[in-house]
């Protein structure tokens, strides 16, 4: 249980980070995927369908997380909207400030370039390595359309890596 | 959303290279993806970007947690499950009682 949770942790902070963009709310985000996994997995009778519940509650709790705190700077923008979040700046620690974290570094703000919706899905499918059916439930789009912004998504950031 | 071709001779569009790469494509389009490859330069540099770029997601965004947030939820899932083992185990001692 307790590898269960840390793993369902573990995505929202990468959710926060890379999908949403703020690090202020990765620590909600991280406490209410936290409570809901923990209350889901006790009860759970099948694993089937689970890893795309955990994704789907993970993905709910940083937009939640998002509008909570959607009133403290004034641009900060809602992840359903297109247009692109406005995303605070990460200052790397000094056990990070290697080429590895360089790369990581660089690879976020090209990240962070994507409109959302192309955003969400790229992390789904391309980090977390779901197949186009979970991302389509995750999501709640059709396949064609992950497909379509999955596309769209790994053309923007091979640009903005460029 | 209309198809942009690779190339000005490539005959399948760019998105085709994506969906390629995640063997998303039926065999015959497939089959007829890998012989273009096999005369087209331009559209191998395009499969090796898309599959640097899925690459580059999964090497670099799938870093373990920070030092610090990982003691934070570790604490925090403790926390959370202090509750259920201390329940469990007054419920044992409890037991314990009656059945002396």
């Amino acid at each position: 249980m307790e590898e269960l949770l840390m793993n369902a942790q573990a995505l929202a902070y990468r959710f926060s980070l890379l999908v949403c963009g703020h690090r202020q709310d990765a620590e909600d985000a991280m406490q209410d995927a936290l409570i809901q996994t923990y209350k889901h997995a006790r009860r759970i009778r099948q694993p089937k369908g689970f890893r795309t519940w955990l994704y789907r509650t993970v993905k709910n709790a940083c937009l939640m997380s998002r509008r909570r705190h959607v009133h403290e700077p004034p641009s900060l923008g809602s992840l359903d909207e297109d247009g692109a979040a406005d995303v605070a700046a990460e200052v790397p620690n000094p056990e990070e400030q290697t080429a590895a974290a360089a790369e990581r570094e660089r690879f976020r703000d090209a990240f962070r370039t994507l409109p959302p919706p192309y955003r969400m899905v790229a992390f789904l499918r391309d980090v977390e390595g779901l197949s186009t059916r979970e991302v389509a439930q995750v999501v709640g789009i059709t396949e064609a359309n992950v497909k379509q912004r999955l596309h769209r998504a790994r053309q923007m950031l091979r640009e903005a890596l460029t | 959303m209309r198809r942009r071709a690779s190339g000005p001779h490539c005959p399948v569009g760019l998105e085709h290279w994506s969906r390629f790469t995640d063997q998303d494509l039926p065999p015959d389009e497939c089959a007829r993806c890998e012989a273009h490859l096999e005369t087209c330069a331009e559209c191998r540099a395009r499969v090796r970007a898309v599959k640097d770029t899925i690459g580059l997601c999964r090497r670099v965004a799938r870093q373990a947690l920070p030092p610090r947030v990982k003691a934070s939820a570790r604490k925090r899932i403790q926390a959370l499950l202090a509750p259920v083992t201390g329940t469990r185990s007054t419920r044992r001692t409890r037991r314990r009682e009656t059945d002396q």
